[in-house]
């Protein structure tokens, strides 16, 4: 820190937008990566983690740990405040990210047991390994990303909304005159 | 443990990553004798042409993951994720262009970084679409 900078004197914190860009793009490489290196087990482990159950409970807590830590890093190299309420957004927004994933999930899941019971197919009556593997990379690297474009977005607005506000009443006090 | 090389995604990247930054940098590069140019990849991409080439580098995985025969709500959310970094890329460009024909003062280091970064993103999602393609082709074959 700025030994000439106080605690009190730091700014609130602005996420940029390509702050996650290089979180989400390394996990996204080290995703591929773990494809090619275990092409069988990887999806594999994914598939016994969905059949246990906690398949979605364990994404979104490692998504909400790992975008807290990110924000609170963002936050120390530029000097900045975190304040609770950006924690707990960015929070509120991966888990609903994950929600969206689970439904994709889900859909997939039912449209493979409804094929399998009208077409008579062999194998597996559920989502297979395969899919499961693509729709977890959607969830990783949107559960990553987009909660830091929505977060900016939502800044970009909040601080356009506060300029506008003195000007509209500088602008109704002169034509009040 | 026998890892898996998937050859066309490596190819496909290599020829993005090529004809996206290496051929300009290259053809940079060759005139630098003649005309003491600085060749250094700042100096070439710093108006935020890197996060433009993000945006058709999105647009090419899009077009690869629509001719797939993945479920099409695995291919609307991939293309929506794909998209949206790819429009975020390509807006450090913007910026930088509004910037100059406003006539404001040109941020290039805040261009450059921010180019730079979500174009790595774009390249990783697009690679990673890409190899996962691969697998599954191969896995339903």
């Amino acid at each position: 820190m700025n030994p000439i900078m106080t605690p009190k004197q730091l700014s609130p914190a602005k996420v940029r937008l390509s702050d996650s860009a290089v979180l989400a793009g390394v996990i996204s490489v080290t995703y591929a990566a773990a494809l090619m290196f275990l092409p069988h087990a990887f999806p594999e482990v994914l598939q016994r983690v969905f059949d246990r159950g906690y398949f979605f409970r364990t994404i979104a807590l490692l998504l909400v740990i790992t975008n807290e830590i990110l924000f609170l890093v963002i936050c120390k190299r530029r000097h900045q405040k975190p304040n609770l309420l950006t924690l707990g957004y960015i929070a509120f927004l991966t888990i609903t990210l994950v929600f969206v994933l689970r439904m994709l999930v889900m859909f997939a899941d039912e449209q493979a047991q409804i094929s399998h019971v009208l077409l008579h197919m062999s194998g597996r009556s559920a989502i297979g390994s395969e899919e499961l593997l693509l729709y977890t990379y959607l969830g990783i690297v949107s559960g990553i990303f987009f909660p830091y474009v929505l977060v900016r977005l939502t800044q970009d607005y909040v601080s356009r909304t506060d300029s506008a506000e003195p000007e509209a009443k500088a602008r109704g006090g002169a034509a009040g005159q | 443990m026998h890892p898996w090389i998937p050859t066309e995604a490596l190819w496909w990247l290599g020829l993005y990553g090529g004809l996206g930054a290496l051929v300009p940098w290259l053809l940079r590069w060759t005139q630098k004798g003649r005309n003491g140019l600085d060749t250094s990849p700042r100096k070439l991409f710093q108006r935020g042409e890197l996060g433009l080439f993000g945006l058709f580098l999105a647009l090419s995985a899009v077009l690869d993951l629509g001719r797939s025969a993945l479920s099409i709500q695995f291919i609307v959310a991939n293309s929506l994720v794909l998209g949206v970094s790819g429009l975020m890329a390509s807006a450090a460009w913007l910026e930088d262009y509004s910037r100059w024909e406003q006539g404001l003062a040109s941020q290039d280091e805040r261009t450059w970084a921010d180019s730079r970064k979500l174009l790595f993103l774009v390249f990783s999602i697009a690679f990673t679409t890409e190899v996962l393609l691969a697998h599954s082709a191969e896995a339903w074959r």
